[in-house]
């Protein structure tokens, strides 16, 4: 592919034999991946600065030119950054890489993509980069991969080695496929597997030896092959597959890893990485073009590509290395990617399969099995082998024969022996794949034929006499691949009409109707003629009535295309009808055969939109609808789709879908539809980001689409529902693409899946089926792509479709919404918005009719009533509107009142915080609003009711908290009757503790919260403070456990010393008496416990206690009451306790409280206030 | 003189064998005459000068003396130009159609060589030379030296090729065949008459196909008759078998028909020729199924011989039929089908051998024929 490129285009140095390495493709950009790479590097050139080609083995840095020895203009500029890169890579590695322009250091090669790069899209710096070939670790294979070759003698190892190579792929690289007992099979193997191999061997009594002891060596052999354009193919060059190892950058990795490798890498750098997928290559697999750029325009492009040569598995591995350098060690050298952005192509690391013939030839390896052996008209699958191998040889002593008959120029007898060789295509005892091989050997030897007769008829020797001999050969299958081989030279001598000859070319093929004999002559024909039509427009001078134009090529390729397909489809109606499913997979396989007349019609340059649309799509879609077989309907729409460009598309789109509609009832439109809409959205993207409008206006895309699909839908009653989705998914998808602000489309399409749900009569839809998951992914799709919820209650539409789903399909998506809105912060400011968004998110609020009652993870519940709760902290009205802000809230508590007693914990919490931090923002606007004070007082009975009903839920933790956090609230908040309503709040609390607490440990954390509340609240009036403290006092005095009572009365201790009234204006009331009180109870208390450990602990704090209290300045405490616990601590209770973690612990306790206050003792205070520690009795 | 000059002659007059002599007919122009080649008997082939009808037949007789010197006596020397058909069941049996005789010398002695002119005006000559199995027809010179014991006699054959202008009518076949419910066919070959060097361009509509079509041919079958009354003997030969469509076919499908006739050992057809025999040429389109069964149908051409060789155009395909002609209605013709083995068919030196059909005749082997017309069915046992 690397000789493809239309820039002095097969001037030397390239092949015209198809399965060489330097296939030239018959004609610059006929294949698609060139194209990619074109169409590509076009959209860029003007950004582009560099044009890396990266290739392995040779240790060159080479410039243009490779079709001549003269140097391109810019030369020195070329050599001086070459030799500075070099420069680098030789200080690095120490290796010696030699610089100049292609065709001085190596050969002669024209139409490779750098010369392209440079000549033709005008890239200033183009290089080939032939990567190293001798190093420590990397690139190489490891030298211990070994081949082996191996002969099976009977039936019994044989068949183990057909396990291993379905089984074992993995370690086992089977280079040619075990095909029979006594045949040889070529095996790589892993070095780690290479003992088990060979015991393997032994115990099956294998015969094998060592047929490639280096592979790195030999692949450097055969790489010298390449140069000359006729190089005998090796075994290895031949051999089908590349080693499967993940990606690592030890190994050489295939296809899907890259591909995963690419995906990756894209998903974990979004913000560097993007992938665009240029369609499919012809082997059907995506062709990515990655880029990677920090954003921005303007700046310098770098294109690198790799692996355009088959085999060379070091390319592509050095192109993803670079892509995991530059974006994974991004920060090691930010300014390659901050100043440039690279693309990469890697389109092509899939060539190694490719062959001129672009057909599936894998997949036609894969075809064969057992199942031949039932076919009663086909051989076994044991004799196809046998029956191959001799046709094979047949084909090779003719072809030889043939040859000699061409040197000595005895045209007669080197025509017998074509014919005779040709003879083997008449075969019906083949499969598919075996014929495939036989036609490919055929094939490269009437390649030799068409070259001597070119060569001879050129001067003037007439063909005609030559076109009208070979048809007296009495088999029509020799005499068609004969008259066709002449045609084409007769053709080329332009001694005949070009458009007769071609016509009577595709009209003598009619002749076999055989399907898959008839499938490989038209498919010889069409590889011949690919360069030969004539693609010239209607009025061009040069077509004349002889030459032919454009219809003629156009007329031409439909004819073969409507024959290919007519005897496509045939083949499913041949054989007995237990062979059915071989039979379809077989036509699988032989697919591309007829689809490879679509890519012909693409590639006519001259065919313009109008001509497409009045001639060319008609013609394909008359034989598409026409042949009513679902498999090709369904392959050769999609193939439509895939082949032509996209603005085609658009002007067709009527006839397109009108053919869609009229398919096979097997037929997944659905999927076609979904293709083509996939692709125009891409494409409306496209124009988008270059600034064109996405879809020319005049046409009405989501109009013709939508209605299309309606008219689809009533012409195939039986679709499955969830097909129809699908599409309307689809259609969401392009209008989110193309039409990104009209949203009333996206509405438009939900509304006409309602009325398509309404006419099946759907009235809830199972999630777990597939028409829930399609109706879930549409929904999904908007929600993803406005990311935020408000938006998508424009669309009215979206909650009746929602309301559809069953209940698990609702909370699915309602999680989707939630986490979507809080993942965006999207803000709810109406109180409408917050109704209509509840709404959608019922499942997740309150009990549905339809839920279903098994038992739910109580993980799982608390995970989605979390996700509830911080949503509500995304209800927030503008700043101004504090109002609104009041009344979203109690639309949500109505709401999430109706939750149950199971969600309330989780809900109503956050709504009451969001109705005091309301309470607070009216507080700080009083100013402004005259009625405030009412209006909180309204906030605090909202609250007050919210919290009463989570009492009524039977909880009682949970709603002492709010309690008492309501009371702080509003003593915070001064307004008429905040005293009245914190005492409210507190009395509240007191109460739900009595009734509702009874766990003592509990009722310890409750009293510890109370205690702290109470001292926080300033808003109390001495008549309402003081019954509080006391009850507090008395309720400590209350608790169960001893310990409990001791550290309650010591926080309660707290309450008459520090804590307000409205009477002391905000001042410690300081009651010192009363403290001593409560500490003399606690100490009395501790001395309760009978525990020594425990007693000593608690007096320990108590000391601190005490000190506290001293230090503050409370004259009733004096340091003889430190003095006696000291003592009591030192004297009494530690002698008693046993050496052990405990005591320790208090020792260092103590210790710690002595120290300070020794510190204190011998540091007397300045200040005059300060008590004095004179008399402290430490030791 | 050698000593073995001597010798000869002495020895010749001792055994009295006299004077002989060579005789050689020299046509006039014979270096640039045209040649044609002409079957002999045994199957070999010989170049002979060739003549047409009307055209004289001028030259000069060469008599060489053997011996120089001596003389010759003669009673008389005459030159022939001869037609004759001869029937190989009846050798000996000559029946000249054409006999003209030239006075070239009146009896006496010849003592040098003498060369005698001859010259047989505007000679008629009826009909084309042919070799066939049973039948040959030629034309010849004959010089006649007439003595008393042995005549001298020199004989020259001669090719004669019969020309025809182009066929004034020349209507192209066009017929519907078919087995009732499995098999109808409308096939059409674009002219009637062919000359020898001319192409048959044709098509095959398929209108019904329920049968399992493996192959289909075009076969060219000579038919010689010879004898008349009770004793006439028919002789079929394929000269071609040409494979025209490989594969099953469906209903709807035309196949195109071209088959170069020059490549092919033809005459033209040749119709009651002196009452002794005719050759006619048919166009044989057969059919195979998959169970080796064969179902054919004959229909008779004309080949003609054009005069001057005119530079040959391209054939190219036919523009395939769109829409079956349903002109004949009902005309369906039936097709034959042979339903045992067949031995007759000869086979080409390259054919590989087909037969034998495995399948025994099912027992409606026979087809209703439903207007048998046309029909011509000589493939009998």
């Amino acid at each position: 592919m690397n000789r493809n490129f239309d820039f002095h285009w097969d001037e030397g140095g390239s092949s015209d034999l198809p399965c060489a390495e330097t296939y030239n493709g018959g004609a610059a950009f006929s294949e698609i991946e060139s194209r990619v790479i074109r169409d590509t590097i076009l959209g860029i050139a003007n950004q582009t600065v560099v044009y890396l080609t990266v290739h392995s083995y040779g240790q060159y840095w080479l410039t243009p030119w490779g079709y001549t020895a003269e140097l391109p203009a810019n030369y020195d500029q070329l050599y001086d950054l070459a030799v500075r890169a070099v420069d680098k890579l030789t200080a690095v590695y120490g290796t010696q890489y030699t610089i100049g322009s292609s065709t001085n250091v190596l050969y002669v090669n024209t139409g490779p993509s750098d010369d392209w790069a440079m000549g033709g899209a005008g890239i200033p710096y183009a290089y080939t980069l032939e990567l190293r070939d001798t190093g420590k670790y990397g690139f190489e294979l490891p030298a211990e991969y070994q081949v082996y070759q191996v002969k099976a003698k009977d039936r019994v190892s044989f068949d183990v080695l057909v396990k291993l190579y379905n089984e074992r792929s993995d370690v086992y690289d089977f280079w040619t496929e075990p095909r029979n007992i006594d045949f040889t099979t070529d095996v790589m193997v892993l070095p780690a597997f290479k003992k088990t191999f060979v015991d393997v061997l032994n115990t099956f009594n294998m015969e094998y030896h060592i047929k490639i002891d280096d592979v790195q060596h030999e692949i450097e052999l055969s790489r010298r092959d390449i140069a000359p354009p006729l190089a005998p193919k090796k075994a290895l060059q031949r051999s089908p597959g590349t080693p499967r190892y993940s990606l690592d950058w030890t190994s050489y990795s295939d296809l899907p890893a890259i591909y995963e490798f690419v995906n990756e890498i894209a998903a974990t750098y979004p913000n560097l990485v993007t992938v665009t997928s240029t369609g499919q290559s012809y082997l059907g697999n995506d062709m990515p073009i990655l880029k990677i750029s920090t954003g921005g325009s303007g700046k310098n492009a770098i294109f690198a590509e790799g692996g355009i040569h088959a085999r060379e598995w070091i390319s592509p591995a050095f192109v993803t290395w670079l892509i995991r350098e530059l974006v994974e060690n991004y920060a090691a050298h930010p300014q390659y990617v901050d100043n440039i952005d690279w693309y990469f192509d890697l389109t092509k690391c899939n060539s190694a399969k490719k062959l001129h013939n672009v057909f599936n030839f894998t997949g036609l390896a894969s075809g064969c099995s057992d199942d031949w052996a039932k076919s009663g008209s086909m051989s076994p699958l044991e004799d196809q082998d046998k029956l191959l191998d001799e046709a094979l040889s047949v084909v090779k002593v003719q072809a030889l024969q043939m040859k000699r008959c061409l040197d000595k120029r005895k045209l007669m007898d080197a025509l017998k022996h074509a014919s005779t060789m040709l003879g083997e295509l008449r075969t019906s005892l083949l499969s598919p794949k075996s014929y495939y091989e036989l036609y490919m050997a055929i094939c490269d030897e009437l390649q030799h034929l068409e070259m001597y007769l070119l060569d001879e008829f050129q001067n003037g020797r007439k063909v005609a006499d030559l076109y009208e001999l070979v048809q007296y050969a009495g088999n029509i299958i020799p005499r068609l691949y004969l008259l066709v081989t002449v045609g084409v030279v007769y053709i080329k001598t332009n001694e005949q009409s070009r458009r007769d000859i071609l016509r009577d070319l595709v009209e003598m093929c009619r002749g076999v109707q055989h399907p898959l004999r008839g499938l490989f002559l038209r498919n010889y024909l069409l590889q011949c003629t690919r360069n030969l039509l004539p693609d010239l427009a209607e009025n061009d001078p040069l077509a004349t009535e002889s030459y032919g134009n454009v219809r003629d090529a156009v007329d031409f390729i439909q004819l073969n295309f409507s024959e290919m397909n007519k005897l496509w489809v045939r083949m499913a109606y041949q054989g007995h009808s237990r062979d059915k499913e071989r039979r379809e997979r077989e036509r699988q396989e032989l697919r591309l055969l007829v689809g490879t007349n679509l890519v012909r019609l693409a590639q006519l340059d001259s065919v313009d939109v109008e001509l497409y649309k009045k001639v060319v799509l008609p013609g394909i879609l008359e034989q598409v609808v026409s042949c009513r077989d679902a498999l090709a309907q369904e392959y050769l729409m999609e193939c439509i789709i895939q082949v032509f460009p996209d603005e085609v598309h658009l002007d067709t789109l009527h006839t397109y879908l009108k053919a869609c509609a009229e398919l096979h009832t097997d037929v997944k439109v659905h999927v076609i539809l979904v293709a083509l809409v996939e692709r125009l959205a891409a494409y409306g993207q496209r124009q988008q980001a270059l600034g064109q409008p996405p879809i020319p206006p005049h046409i009405p895309l989501f109009d013709i689409f939508s209605d299309q699909i309606g008219n689809i839908a009533q012409a195939r009653p039986e679709m499955p529902s969830e097909n129809l989705v699908s599409l309307q998914v689809s259609l969401i998808s392009l209008a989110f693409r193309c039409y990104p602000e009209k949203i009333n489309l996206v509405d438009k399409v939900l509304e006409s899946t309602l009325v398509a749900l309404d006419k099946i009569a759907v009235e809830k839809v199972d999630f777990d089926s597939a028409l829930g998951k399609e109706l879930n992914r549409l929904l999904r799709m908007p929600i993803s792509h406005y990311n935020s919820l408000v938006t998508l209650l424009q669309l009215p539409h979206f909650g009746q479709v929602l309301q559809r789903l069953d209940f698990n399909g609702r909370k699915s998506v309602a999680l989707h919404l939630v986490n979507n809105a809080l993942d965006n912060e999207t803000y709810i400011t109406t109180q409408e918005h917050v109704d209509a968004v509840l709404n959608m998110l019922a499942p997740l609020i309150c009990d549905q009719p339809d839920q279903v009652l098994t038992g739910q993870d109580a993980e799982d519940f608390a995970e989605e009533q979390n996700l509830m709760a911080r949503m509500i902290h995304l209800l927030a009205a503008e700043e101004t509107d504090l109002d609104q802000q009041y009344r979203m809230l109690t639309s949500a508590r109505k709401q999430f009142g109706a939750g149950g007693a199971r969600r309330i914990p989780f809900t109503l919490p956050p709504l009451i915080y969001e109705a005091f931090k309301l309470a607070r923002k009216y507080f700080d606007v009083r100013q402004e609003d005259e009625l405030w004070e009412k209006k909180c007082e309204k906030i605090f009975t909202f609250c007050h009711q919210c919290i009463a009903a989570l009492v009524k839920a039977e909880l009682a933790e949970l709603p002492l908290r709010l309690f008492l956090q309501g009371a702080l609230a509003a003593s915070q908040i001064i307004f008429g009757t905040h005293e009245t309503l914190a005492y409210e709040f507190i009395s509240q609390a007191f109460t739900l503790y009595e009734e509702e607490i009874s766990d003592s440990k509990a009722q310890f954390a409750a009293l510890t919260l109370m205690a702290a509340s109470l001292e926080k609240l300033d808003c109390f009036s001495e008549e309402n403070s003081a019954p509080v403290r006391s009850k507090c006092a008395l309720l400590a005095s209350a608790l169960l456990r001893k310990p409990d009572q001791c550290r309650a009365l010591i926080l309660v201790s707290n309450l008459f010393w520090s804590s307000t009234t409205k009477e002391l204006e905000g001042k410690p009331m300081r009651d010192g008496k009363k403290v001593l009180e409560c500490l003399r109870k606690a100490g009395k208390v501790a001395t309760e416990c009978l525990d020594p450990g425990v007693q000593a602990q608690l007096i320990v704090e108590l000391i601190n206690v005490y000190v506290h209290f001293f230090h503050q300045g409370n004259q009733h405490i004096t340091v003889t009451h430190i003095n006696e616990l000291i003592s009591k601590v030192r004297q009494d209770l530690l002698p008693q306790l046993e050496n052990s973690d405990e005591k320790e612990l208090i020792e260092r306790h103590l210790g710690a409280s002595c120290e300070m206050l020794r510190h204190r003792r011998d540091n007397p205070s300045t200040t005059s206030d300060a008590p004095s520690y004179q008399g402290i009795i430490l030791d | 003189m050698s000593w073995e000059t001597c010798w000869e002659r002495a020895a010749m007059s001792f055994f009295g064998f006299g004077q002989s002599a060579e005789i050689d007919i020299i046509l006039d122009g014979a270096a640039t005459r045209r040649t044609a080649e002409v079957k002999t008997e045994d199957g070999k082939k010989e170049r002979l000068f060739l003549f047409f009808d009307g055209e004289s037949l001028t030259g000069k007789v060469n008599i060489t003396l053997k011996r120089p010197g001596y003389k010759l006596e003669h009673q008389g020397i005459k030159i022939e130009f001869l037609g004759q058909i001869e029937l190989y069941y009846d050798r000996g049996n000559q029946h000249e159609f054409t006999s003209l005789v030239k006075e070239l010398a009146r009896p006496g002695e010849l003592h040098h060589n003498t060369s005698y002119d001859f010259d047989f005006n505007q000679v008629e000559k009826p009909y084309e030379v042919y070799t066939g199995t049973n039948v040959k027809l030629r034309y010849f010179l004959r010089v006649t030296v007439v003595r008393r014991l042995t005549d001298l006699v020199k004989e020259v054959d001669l090719a004669v090729h019969t020309l025809s202008s182009y066929p004034e009518m020349n209507s192209s076949i066009k017929m519907e065949v078919g087995i009732e419910d499995s098999l109808h066919i409308e096939f059409e070959y674009n002219k009637s008459k062919y000359h020898l060097k001319d192409v048959i361009v044709g098509k095959i509509y398929f209108l019904l196909v329920r049968i399992k079509i493996r192959h289909m041919e075009i076969a060219i079958i000579r038919r010689e008759t010879t004898g008349s009354g009770p004793n006439v003997f028919n002789e079929n030969e394929t000269i071609a078998k040409y494979e025209i469509m490989d594969g099953s076919p469906v209903r709807g499908e035309s196949i195109p028909i071209r088959v170069f006739l020059a490549g092919y050992d033809l005459t033209p057809t040749m119709r009651d020729i002196n009452k002794k025999f005719s050759v006619r040429y048919y166009l044989n389109l057969v059919l195979v199924d998959e169970e080796e069964r064969r179902y054919f149908k004959q229909q008779e051409i004309t080949l003609w011989r054009k005069g001057d060789r005119i530079r040959k155009s391209l054939q190219m395909a036919p523009v395939p039929v769109t829409t079956p002609t349903n002109g004949e209605s009902d005309q369906v013709q039936a097709f034959e089908k042979i339903p045992t083995p067949v031995n007759e068919e000869p086979s080409l030196e390259n054919s590989p051998t087909e037969e034998p059909a495995p399948n025994p005749a099912p027992s409606e082997e026979i087809p209703r024929v439903e207007s048998s017309a046309e029909g011509v069915s000589t493939e009998d046992a």
